[in-house]
C-alpha cells in the first residue's frame, strides 16, 4: 500500500514538474524510400527483410503455413526446391530470433550495470546469419531456383523503407 | 512488477528534472528501422476450363525491424544527472506498433515491448477475404516506435496504397525467352503477349514470360491466364507494382476472345 502512494505521489510530482520543464521534439525523419530509390536499398537488407517476412518456424500454425505458400508461390519453384527452402527460412527465423534474444539479454545485462550493449556486433552477426541463408539457398536449390529468389529480392526493394530519426527531449527548462 | 517500473521511472523523472535546471540536459533517441510491406494473392480461382467469376485472397505482411540508442548530452548538464540517467536506463522500454490496414480490416497492432537499446523485429499479417479481380482495396502501412519515458520516438509518415487482384490473358507467342533446368527437368520460359479486349487494354499486370516444362508445345500453353496482387500509391494514374500469383495455360485449339482484363488506371 505504502508503495502505490508512494508511485502516486512521486508519478504527479514528476509530471508536474515535467510538464513545467520538459520539451519533446521529433525530427523529420531521413528515409531511403525503395520505392524511388532501390539502387539505394543494400542487397543484405532486402534479403534480410525478405526472409524474415516470408519464413516461419517450424511450429507454424497452418494459417502461417498458407500465407508462406502465397509468398513463395510467384518463385514457382518445384516441389522439391520449395520443400527446401522452406527448411532453410524455418532455419533462418529460429537462428534470427535466438540470435535476437541473445543480443536482447546482453543489452539488459549491460544497461544494468551503466554499460552500452555492443550493437555493431550484433549486426555483424545478423547480416553474417543473412549471407549464409543465402550461400545455403545457392547450394541446396537449383539455379534457377536461387536466381528467382536473388529476382524476387531485388524487386522486394520496391516495398521496403528505412529510416533514421531521431528524438530529443530537453528537460531543464532549455529548449 | 508494472508498479515498480512506475516507481523507478518516476523516480528517474524527479531525480533528473530539478538536476537538470541547473543546465540544459537533452535526451537524444536515436532509431533505426526498415519497414517493409509485402503483398501477395492466395489461393488458385482457376479451375479446369476457362472462364468465370475470379476471386482470391490478398495477403498484406508488414516488417518492423531495427533498434535505438539513447543518450544524455553531457554538454551543459551536470554530470550527476548524466550518470542517474544512464543508471535509470534499464527501466525505459520501448514498444513496436504495425499498422497493416485493407480497407475497413486490421489496423494498429502493437508488439512486445523491449528493453531501450534492445533489437526488436516485429511482424503483422493480414488477409484481405475474398476479393473479386479487379476491386480495389486501400491498404494502410506504417510502424511506430514508443518510449516509456519519451513518448513516440519513432513516427514516419505512414503509406497509403491501393491495392488489389489482377487478371490478365495473355498468349504465347512461340519465343523461348529461356530455358533451364530445374530439378533435373528442362524448361522454358515462353515470351507472352497480353490478350485483354480494347476496353481493359493496357491491363494493370503485363506479365512477359510463362514457365512450361519442355515437353509441352507452346500451343499446349498458348492462352495464359494468370493473376497478381498488385499495389500503387493511392493515386489515379500511378503505375501498378505486381507480385506474380497463379497462372494456367490453356490449348490453342480452345479458340478463346481476348479477356477483360483488370484495368483500373
Amino acid at each position: 500500500m505504502i508503495r502505490y502512494v508512494a508511485v502516486l505521489v512521486l508519478s504527479v510530482f514528476a509530471l508536474g514538474t515535467w510538464a513545467q520543464t520538459s520539451s519533446s521534439h521529433l525530427h523529420p525523419d531521413t528515409v531511403i524510400d525503395g520505392a524511388k530509390n532501390p539502387e539505394l536499398i543494400p542487397d543484405s537488407t532486402a534479403l534480410r527483410l525478405w526472409l524474415v517476412t516470408v519464413s516461419e518456424l517450424p511450429n507454424a500454425t497452418a494459417q502461417d503455413r498458407d500465407r508462406q505458400r502465397a509468398h513463395l508461390s510467384m518463385l514457382q519453384l518445384s516441389e522439391l526446391d520449395n520443400l527446401q527452402l522452406v527448411t532453410l527460412l524455418a532455419n533462418f527465423k529460429g537462428q534470427y530470433l535466438s540470435l535476437i534474444d541473445r543480443y536482447n539479454e546482453s543489452a539488459k545485462a549491460a544497461l544494468a550495470h551503466g554499460g552500452q550493449p555492443d550493437l555493431n556486433l550484433f549486426l555483424q552477426q545478423r547480416d553474417d546469419l543473412v549471407q549464409t541463408t543465402r550461400a545455403a539457398i545457392a547450394l541446396r536449390l537449383s539455379p534457377e531456383s536461387a536466381s528467382r529468389i536473388d529476382a524476387r529480392v531485388q524487386e522486394h526493394k520496391k516495398h521496403i523503407q528505412l529510416h533514421t530519426q531521431v528524438h530529443t527531449m530537453t528537460v531543464g527548462g532549455g529548449q | 512488477m508494472k508498479a515498480i517500473t512506475t516507481f523507478l521511472l518516476a523516480l528517474l523523472l524527479c531525480v533528473l528534472l530539478p538536476g537538470a535546471a541547473h543546465g540544459q540536459c537533452q535526451i537524444q533517441t536515436f532509431t533505426n528501422y526498415g519497414v517493409s510491406t509485402s503483398e501477395a494473392e492466395s489461393g488458385n480461382p482457376f479451375s479446369g476450363s476457362p472462364g468465370g467469376s475470379l476471386q482470391a485472397d490478398l495477403i498484406v505482411s508488414v516488417v518492423v525491424d531495427g533498434s535505438a540508442t539513447m543518450q544524455m548530452e553531457s554538454y551543459g548538464c551536470p554530470d550527476s544527472v548524466v550518470t542517474q540517467f544512464n543508471n535509470n536506463k534499464q527501466y525505459i522500454t520501448h514498444f513496436p506498433s504495425v499498422l497493416n490496414q485493407i480497407g475497413s480490416l486490421g489496423g494498429w497492432s502493437q508488439g512486445p515491448s523491449f528493453c531501450a537499446e534492445c533489437y526488436s523485429s516485429y511482424q503483422t499479417n493480414l488477409d484481405s477475404g475474398l476479393l473479386n479481380v479487379g476491386q480495389t482495396v486501400t491498404i494502410t502501412s506504417g510502424a511506430e516506435v514508443t518510449c516509456s519515458m519519451a513518448g513516440l520516438v519513432f513516427s514516419p509518415p505512414f503509406n497509403l496504397l491501393s491495392g488489389e487482384i489482377a487478371y490478365t490473358r495473355s498468349v504465347n507467342t512461340g519465343i523461348k525467352a529461356a530455358t533451364f533446368v530445374l530439378n533435373g527437368q528442362l524448361w522454358n520460359a515462353w515470351a507472352i503477349l497480353a490478350y485483354c479486349n480494347p476496353a481493359t487494354s493496357p491491363p494493370d499486370w503485363n506479365p512477359l514470360t510463362y514457365n512450361a516444362v519442355a515437353i509441352y508445345p507452346p500451343s499446349s500453353r498458348f492462352y495464359i491466364d494468370g493473376i497478381a496482387a498488385c499495389v500503387r500509391i493511392n493515386v489515379t494514374g500511378a503505375p501498378w507494382f505486381c507480385t506474380p500469383g497463379v497462372s494456367i495455360g490453356w490449348d490453342q485449339s480452345l479458340n478463346l476472345p481476348q479477356a477483360a482484363c483488370t484495368h483500373n488506371p
